[in-house]
């Protein structure tokens, strides 16, 4: 029987509870995404904070701390059979402990990539995420492959700890606030739409003049700019609009 | 503010042929209003010559009084001349910062008026961006040589990093390029910069609170190509930067041909690009493959193969040291193989405690085993041919290059 969740981290982790404590399941996948098939009956699971809490616990016992932090990485990328990873994850951290030292056995690299893939995401939007000033709120919008935005939140939050900003995600229409006290996830339904303050355009400009200025023309090699920085991640990046 | 745009511009191209642009080397959690630091570093943008972007990398001023034939700035050339105000650095930084469009601030400056009415300056625009905007963040500073010793001081106190630029690796080239400099004014400040850092470092262990001087340390830059000096001598040179003043880095800038002098190459001469590839990779291989400068060149043989890279040409010139058996050798042997870095070594080490390594692990782990696969032996199989020959895998390895180099250009 497959195991569908409702596409949360607590009802991943309520699913493998159910998965490892009562009755294995020939699938765990998110509800949004699953496609039904006469062959395999299937079940909703509902998200349960106890029992996710507790397969936390037994991951970080049983395997390690840092295990617990690849399947939470795992579990924020668009890699579609994400969860059959982590499984395997498990069943192999069970049996031989921690495994997070092993990087090219089959069960654990799928786990190492996705975990070196969110993380390398993580590491360039703490670089390319662009604030504008919002008159005195501090704005950014990313659209990045993973849903990193809690992952970068803290790196903010210590860095501006004295100024209001919002972090929005277009496309999966969420945002981390702060609001100098603390910061919060929460979803946004509708794309958001603002006027920026006039002195906001001063800065782009002085901004886009200083890129142009610091550039050598002899040198110029565009093939590693865009090795560097894809286009994809552009269309947010004041220099390149 | 356009005057300011263009006083901005000014000097940035005053700047630019500067390479340094890291902001790694700290971890400080927001100790003031705005900013903290990363030990990683974070690049920020690309230029379009490909470089990383992480520090608003500009000029106090690019007035100056010396006249070092290589240098844009020099006060024979031609240029528009300017200078910031404190105050305006300041705010430019911050404004920059808030937004992230960088890690922080690399201000050098052209010697103006005298190197301590230079130094002066810059701690003004430093002491302002701390403690007026309780800027946190990462700032790299330049060391202006003839700086009286306390002003030194005060400027390691503000700062993350601090560099003087070599430039020249010796005392005859900067005799004919650079007269106003000489060793000893270049090195002395960086002797007497390091043992404070140690002695900072001492006193951090007793005392927590105490301030910080320079937590990144010091870097410097040396010009490849103006001068007729060797690879030999360049990668002597930094060897003993990090030996004796525990350098963070030694960075190499091409020579971008920018006056008609005699004494230096033509302006259409193309800058040696791949000779400072060279001096890069052999600069990696001192400081996190435990390599020293007389493994990799010496007296007779001064100059890097510009065909093979460093690493492959020790090999090749060792032959009688591999194959090595990845399952069997040290950590530091598995970084002499050509086409295993620190990293896939690390997870070498790690792995094969839980069973034998194969050819198809190793793949995995991010080996380059086109290079690798020739020098070593995997639970005991060798999969670079039939024998072990340097002039077969020589032949090998140039084909391959001759392919990259094709759809490289």
């Amino acid at each position: 029987m497959d195991y569908l969740y409702d596409s949360t981290y607590t009802g991943l982790m309520t699913s493998l509870y159910i998965h490892y404590k009562y009755k294995k399941s020939t699938g765990i996948l998110s509800k949004k995404l699953y496609q039904k098939s006469l062959m395999v009956d299937y079940k909703i699971v509902k998200s349960n904070v106890e029992f996710s809490s507790k397969m936390e616990n037994i991951i970080e016992k049983r395997i390690s701390k840092k295990a617990l932090k690849f399947i939470y990485y795992t579990f924020l990328s668009t890699e579609p059979k994400k969860e059959k990873y982590i499984i395997k994850f498990i069943d192999l951290g069970f049996k031989k402990g921690n495994i997070t030292q092993l990087y090219s056995h089959e069960d654990t690299f799928p786990i190492q990539k996705i975990f070196d893939k969110v993380s390398k995401e993580k590491h360039r939007f703490l670089g390319i995420l662009r604030f504008k000033d919002l008159n005195g709120i501090l704005f950014s919008e990313i659209s990045p492959d993973n849903d990193v935005v809690e992952l970068i939140m803290p790196h903010f939050v210590d860095r501006f700890k004295s100024e209001n900003f919002i972090i929005f995600d277009d496309k999966r229409l969420k945002a981390g606030i702060h609001n100098q006290k603390q910061w919060y996830i929460t979803n946004i339904d509708e794309k958001l739409y603002s006027k920026f303050s006039d002195v906001e355009e001063v800065y782009e400009e002085m901004w886009k003049e200083y890129f142009q200025a610091i550039a050598i023309a002899d040198r110029k090699n565009t093939k590693v700019q865009f090795q560097f920085l894809p286009l994809r991640y552009r269309k947010n990046i004041t220099e390149f609009k | 503010m356009d005057k300011l745009i263009s006083k901005l511009k000014i000097l940035a191209e005053g700047a630019k042929y500067d390479v340094s642009c890291s902001s790694s080397g700290v971890e400080r959690r927001n100790k003031g209003k705005l900013g903290n630091s990363r030990s990683f570093g974070i690049c920020h943008t690309w230029s379009s010559d490909g470089r990383c972007i992480s520090l608003l990398k500009v000029l106090m001023s690019n007035n100056c009084i010396y006249d070092c034939t290589y240098c844009i700035n020099r006060v024979s050339n031609d240029i528009k001349r300017t200078s910031f105000f404190p105050e305006e650095i300041a705010k430019i930084t911050y404004e920059f910062y808030r937004r992230n469009y960088i890690e922080g601030l690399f201000l050098s400056s052209a010697v103006e008026k005298n190197p301590d009415y230079t130094t002066e300056n810059i701690c003004k625009a430093l002491e302002i961006l701390r403690f007026k905007y309780g800027f946190s963040g990462y700032i790299h500073v330049k060391g202006i040589p003839n700086t009286s010793k306390d002003l030194m001081t005060k400027l390691g106190f503000l700062a993350d990093r601090l560099s003087i630029n070599i430039e020249l690796p010796s005392e005859k080239s900067l005799k004919i390029l650079a007269p106003q400099k000489n060793t000893k004014t270049l090195l002395l400040p960086m002797k007497n910069l390091n043992n404070q850092i140690m002695e900072n470092k001492e006193e951090k262990k007793k005392y927590k609170a105490s301030k910080n001087f320079l937590p990144a340390g010091q870097t410097t830059q040396m010009i490849v190509g103006a001068s007729q000096d060797s690879d030999y001598q360049l990668l002597k040179t930094s060897q003993n930067l990090y030996d004796r003043f525990q350098l963070k880095r030694v960075f190499y800038s091409a020579y971008i041909p920018v006056v008609e002098n005699s004494l230096l190459p033509a302006v259409n001469t193309k800058p040696p690009l791949k000779r400072e590839h060279r001096l890069y990779q052999a600069d990696w291989l001192l400081r996190f493959y435990k390599f020293r400068a007389d493994e990799l060149l010496s007296e007779v043989n001064r100059n890097f193969d510009l065909e093979f890279d460093p690493k492959i040409n020790w090999a090749l010139n060792n032959i009688h040291l591999f194959p090595k058996e990845v399952n069997e050798v040290s950590y530091d042997e598995l970084l002499r193989i050509p086409g295993i870095g620190p990293k896939s070594a690390h997870r070498i080490v790690k792995e094969r405690k839980f069973f034998k390594l194969n050819y198809d692990n190793l793949k995995k782990m991010g080996v380059v085993l086109k290079r690798a696969k020739y020098f070593l032996t995997c639970d005991g199989r060798y999969h670079g041919g039939i024998v072990i020959k340097p002039e077969i895998i020589k032949y090998k390895l140039g084909e391959m290059e001759n392919d990259r180099q094709l759809s490289f250009f």
